[in-house]
């Protein structure tokens, strides 16, 4: 069965149809890349699976459930999560506490229990900060839980918006182009990272990118976007090939 | 880098403090409690006293400003408003000042509330004035609301707090340690929340909101508990300015109380509960020493703010520590063993 079953899903902006009855789904486990020129509506998709914007029409079931109308924050609950087209970590915060922002919503005392230091505050704090850490240490990230996020170099930063996604306890990562700005070593790097954390972690993910270097080596299944509208889908082998693909790319109209 | 040798210095400079805590803290509390002993008069034992209470006032804008990014230049909206809530309980109705200065900060709480539902999208400049009108607005409620207020009038004759008989006054320094006490209490209560996942939810609405929105975080309900408790903050310590001016008016509560406040900040370094410290001291100390030049004040507060801006836009103590993070304070080592023992005792029951 399918994770998340989109069925024509459209968003009208005005007179622009930003996404024209859309239909695509992502199994369990899988890594389904979402490609297409720019302005092809690909973010938008996300900010409509993530409740920013309301669909015009059609559905997103997600393990289920109903998305569309849902807020933003009931769609992170329910294990959706995203990183963002320009970084947006949180630079003025450490390392380890953009990780602890990212299992905000699981961390469970209220206010008494923040100004009376209750054993349930320590006993959460401990907690969270102790799994952030251990987090940080498996993905080989610890030695730099104390740094500034603002301070890290580029490629951390992205990689940093992916772990605070996934300390939300998603099921689903949403990734708008990870490797955007990266250098040919270091999308080599996001591509091992991307295989492994679905691989070996069980994480399914939704992937818009640019790089079709990328794309090609880690996705299982891609769907291509031009104007709103669904033009291809398939294995990355058959992408490549697909003429209408290659057309939409390259901007010719025969 | 280029200010390598700034930061080793500050990472020096703060280690020394995170040592030395304990002394730290017990010289300040000295200071404040011998501080009374050495004034030569009343006057400036009430100069003492306005320090702490811009101490305060600052605490709260804090939440707003220096937590969450959220200016507010109506401030003396909610101290008023606690102000005279408590004026009115200790005058007419004969309250004690521990529930009367609690209704004040409850008062004003409310108020916050009410500011902060509608203006939930605003943000920097938009925020600002619609702020500006909200203390313009209690500012007329407090001078049209006669019955209540007491109009163009005031309210006269407010009584000293007292407790079992015991008034806090001036002659016996009760009155100046009762606010020593609230504005400590003050202080950690805005500490306490600083280090906790409120904090961590502040900054990241003062950071990004829609990130923070899409990791879950309910940023309307954060910035609705910020203008409250900043209110409330701001509240209960404009009934101890009651008490201590004994007469209060609607002019008592002008937006230059405001700016006060927020310079403050500036001046200190909004974010950190220092910089209100110093920018209290700072800015209510100055006046009384340039007597000759209060009728500038302002014009020095503008020409202060403007070049703090420039020079040193997170204010004279404001910086990003160079410590590495550190789990609230009393999680340290002993802590975590004995919350271990505690969790393996449970384990094993
Ligand atoms: N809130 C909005 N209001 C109006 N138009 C919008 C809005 N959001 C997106 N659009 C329009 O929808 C279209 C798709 O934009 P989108 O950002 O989804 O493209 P994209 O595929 O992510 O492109 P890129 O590869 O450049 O990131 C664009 O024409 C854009 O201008
Ligand atoms: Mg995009």
């Amino acid at each position: 069965m399918e994770m998340l079953n989109v069925k024509d899903l459209t968003i009208k902006f005005g007179g622009l149809v930003a996404v024209d009855h859309l239909n695509f789904n992502v199994k369990k486990g899988e890594i389904v890349s979402l490609i297409g020129p720019n302005g092809a509506g690909k973010t938008t998709v996300f900010n409509l699976l993530t409740g920013l914007y309301t669909p015009t029409e059609g559905s997103i079931v997600f393990e289920g459930k109903e998305l569309s109308g849902m807020r933003s924050q009931d769609i992170v609950k329910l294990g959706i999560a995203r990183t963002f087209q320009n970084i947006r970590v949180y630079t003025k915060l450490r390392v380890v506490e953009n990780i602890m922002v990212g299992s905000h919503i699981h961390t469970d005392y209220n206010m008494l229990d923040a100004i009376f230091r209750t054993k349930r505050f320590y006993q959460q704090e401990k907690e969270k900060y102790e799994a952030a850490m251990a987090f940080l240490e498996s993905m080989h990230f610890a030695e730099k839980a104390d740094m500034y996020a603002g301070s890290l170099p580029y490629a951390d930063m992205r990689r940093l918006e992916i772990l605070r996604a996934m300390a939300s306890n998603a099921k689903l990562l949403l990734l708008d182009e990870p490797a955007a700005g990266m250098n040919p070593q270091e999308s080599e790097e996001l591509v091992q990272f991307i295989s492994k954390i679905a691989r070996e972690d069980g994480y399914t993910i939704l992937l818009i990118e640019h790089d079709m270097n990328v794309v090609m080596n880690v996705a299982d299944r891609i769907y291509v976007l031009d104007y709103g509208k669904l033009i291809a889908d398939g294995l990355p082998a058959e992408i490549k090939t697909n003429p209408k693909v290659i057309r939409a790319y390259l901007g010719g109209n025969q | 880098m280029k200010n390598k040798k700034q930061v080793n210095r500050l990472n020096k400079f703060e280690t020394f403090v995170s040592k030395n805590k304990v002394l730290l803290v017990l010289l300040g509390l000295a200071v404040l409690i011998i501080a009374p002993f050495v004034v030569p008069n009343d006057y400036f034992m009430r100069v003492l006293c306005v320090i702490l209470m811009y101490c305060t006032f600052g605490f709260g804008l804090n939440i707003l400003l220096g937590e969450m990014g959220l200016m507010s230049l109506g401030q003396a909206g909610f101290v008023g408003a606690g102000a005279f809530t408590t004026a009115v309980l200790l005058t007419t109705l004969k309250w004690n000042f521990i529930p009367a200065t609690l209704c004040g900060a409850l008062v004003a709480a409310i108020l916050g509330l009410i500011i902060g539902l509608p203006t939930l999208r605003l943000h920097g400049s938009y925020l600002a004035i619609v702020t500006i009108g909200f203390g313009e607005i209690m500012r007329t409620i407090f001078l049209n609301w006669t019955s209540v207020t007491g109009g163009p009038r005031g309210i006269k004759s407010i009584p000293r707090p007292s407790l079992f008989g015991l008034e806090f006054n001036y002659a016996n320094k009760g009155f100046y340690f009762l606010i020593v006490l609230t504005t400590i209490l003050v202080g950690l209560f805005c500490a306490a929340l600083h280090k906790s996942k409120y904090g961590r939810a502040f900054a990241t609405i003062k950071q990004d909101e829609l990130a923070a929105t899409l990791m879950g975080i309910e940023t309307t309900r954060y910035k609705v508990i910020g203008f409250m408790l900043s209110a409330a903050i701001s509240g209960l310590m404009g009934g101890y300015y009651a008490m201590m001016q004994r007469y209060i008016d609607s002019n008592s509560f002008i937006s230059d109380m405001s700016v006060m406040i927020v310079s403050c900040l500036v001046i200190g370094g909004a974010g950190t509960l220092r910089g209100p410290v110093l920018g209290a001291i700072l800015l209510v100390s100055f006046p009384e020493i340039f007597r000759d030049l209060q009728d500038y004040r302002f014009v020095f507060y503008g020409l202060i703010m403007i070049i703090m801006m420039v020079v040193r836009p997170a204010g004279l103590l404001g910086w990003d520590s160079t410590l590495p993070y550190q789990l609230p304070r009393s999680l340290s080592e002993r802590r975590m063993k004995s919350l271990k023992k505690v969790q393996e005792k449970g384990d094993t029951d």
